[in-house]
């Protein structure tokens, strides 16, 4: 019994020491940290991480627990490799009302397009949960929406850009829950 | 019968527990006649070291007189070492149904129970509205009990499946010194309650704390349908990793995290979170909550491996991602009571 309770009290020792350890290591600056920092739009479309100048459809995915998410985010200049937090927002193109509102931390590494770009894609992009059971107007797939994206740096610069995206559930069969879930005013049977 | 209950109950410890040196006192609900409400006991059940045990409990809200129960007033009980005890309604079934269990005398009710393999897996109730849950499993304080606010009330229809599911640890983050058991008493609503009480539960689905960044938060909204809504209660989960878990007021336009003055809720314990009722916060119109989880990386008790082996990512990081088992994985977990209901809102 005794020995028990002293592992518990080393175990929670050894717990809390970790606990109270550095806070995250910001890494090299990838680009030249005394410059603003810039940042552009991306967003996954499929599984690759494309930026929404050039395509802007992200493709409505399921995450483990169910529901439906997007995934958008940025790539930068001038930004560490850790400890920066990404806002990401979807707001309505005719209200203010917004969506869907996420904030991480996220980590970039150097891309071959000159900008530095999230280290893994589905984490360190910004995950917006959409559709659902209080869906916003109309249907979610089928409409425009308002992509509202801060970066703030490990040493606190921050940059915010915005960006006009087009949801898209995946085709085929893949899609059929997507659309399911996503169009809440259709007047047919949704069947999955 | 109560006290032939009691004895029962403490004869099945003494007999669990041996040499156990804390003297454990049963919990002891009412039992419930029809006119009174429902009654639902879990059987007894060990939870052996090292062990994490997720059973999930089906059963049928009873025939009512007039087709429905309206309930102003809720118990769950716990025996020490619960990580979590939630009832849902349950909705479309995917590869977790009641069907599939097997069959089992819930004091009450009859029902069936599927232990562990799919009870896990939480895809498989992600469009099942929450009713109620609770965290609290002291010895001291093993009964939560919960009036609703005035006027307002839980309702179900008869027939209606629910699932009550239960979940203990006996491992290195939490213990369970006895044995595992859950109970729960609906008492029915006499009042004629005008509104009716919805529910909401969000979570963060992409969560990692790793080795390399031991100190990462992650915040989130979740709005309500249009109307004037009101908190009546609220309470967040995470696992030990969890150091602080935040739920806010949110107007569902500002895109940056609400002030500290619009904080309703605020949890620095991951094993027993509080679980505020009474409460009467008033959230704007369009808006909802928005919330935050706040983590501290920490060694794992089984080693790194462990959790890189679980990593979707392979990033060899010790990361802990999502997942429902308390010593390799995290959650970040909101469970709100709201009125007057529009809808049993999920954001994930």
């Amino acid at each position: 019994m005794l020995l028990a309770a002293l592992a518990r009290i080393t175990l929670a020792t050894a717990l809390l020491a970790a606990a109270c350890s550095d806070d995250v290591n910001p890494g090299v600056c990838l680009g030249d940290c005394t410059l603003p920092l810039e940042i552009r739009a991306v967003n996954l479309v499929d599984a690759t991480v494309v930026p929404i100048a050039v395509t802007n459809t992200p493709t409505i995915k399921p995450p483990l627990q169910g529901g439906w998410v997007l995934y958008a985010g940025v790539e930068a200049h001038n930004v560490h490799e850790h400890g920066a937090t990404l806002s990401a927002a979807i707001r309505a193109m005719t209200t203010s009302q917004v969506l869907s509102i996420e904030e991480r931390g996220v980590s970039f590494v150097n891309g071959a397009s000159g900008w530095a770009t999230p280290m893994f894609p589905t984490q360190d992009l910004a995950n917006l949960p959409v559709c659902g059971p209080v869906p916003g107007p109309g249907n979610f797939d089928e409409s425009m929406w308002r992509l509202e994206l801060t970066l703030r740096d490990s040493d606190g610069r921050t940059a915010t850009t915005t960006a006009t995206i087009a949801p898209q559930c995946e085709a085929g069969d893949q899609g059929t829950g997507c659309r399911c879930d996503c169009r809440p005013d259709t007047s047919t049977a949704c069947t999955r | 019968m109560r006290s032939l209950a009691t004895l029962a109950l403490t004869l099945s410890l003494v007999t669990a527990c041996g040499d156990n040196e804390s003297p454990f006192e049963p919990w002891l609900l009412d039992t419930l006649t029809p006119a009174q409400g429902v009654w639902v006991r879990t059987p007894e059940f060990d939870v052996g070291p090292g062990e994490e045990i997720q059973d999930c409990y089906f059963f049928q809200v009873p025939a009512q007189t007039d087709g429905t129960l309206a309930v102003d007033r809720i118990e769950l009980a716990l025996n020490p070492g619960s990580h979590h005890m939630n009832v849902f309604r349950v909705k479309s079934l995917v590869d977790l149904d009641p069907a599939d269990g097997a069959a089992i005398d819930l004091g009450g009710v009859t029902g069936t129970v599927i232990k562990g393999g799919e009870c896990w897996r939480s895809s498989n109730w992600a469009d099942w509205p929450l009713v109620v849950n609770n965290q609290q499993s002291r010895p001291d304080a093993p009964i939560f009990e919960w009036a609703l606010p005035a006027n307002v009330s839980t309702r179900f229809v008869a027939g209606e499946m629910l699932m009550l599911q239960i979940h203990y640890v006996n491992a290195a983050t939490q213990d369970t010194p006895f044995r595992g058991r859950g109970g729960v008493n609906l008492y029915r609503s006499t009042d004629g309650d005008a509104m009716e009480m919805g529910t909401l539960f969000a979570t963060q689905q992409n969560i990692r704390i790793c080795q390399s960044n031991p100190r990462p938060t992650y915040g989130g909204g979740c709005a309500l349908p249009q109307g004037l809504h009101t908190v009546a209660a609220a309470n967040g989960h995470f696992h030990s990793r969890g150091r602080s878990f935040s739920i806010f007021a949110w107007d569902g336009v500002t895109t940056t995290r609400p002030p500290d003055s619009a904080r309703f809720y605020q949890s620095t314990s991951w094993s027993e979170p509080p679980m505020l009722t009474g409460l009467s916060v008033p959230l704007p119109q369009g808006g909802g909550i928005y919330w935050t989880c706040e983590y501290a990386w920490s060694p794992p008790a089984e080693g790194c491996q462990a959790l890189n082996d679980k990593d979707p990512l392979h990033a060899n990081d010790c990361c802990y991602t999502f997942g429902p088992t308390v010593e390799t994985s995290e959650h970040c977990n909101v469970f709100l009571y709201y009125w007057p209901k529009t809808a049993d809102v999920t954001c994930f």
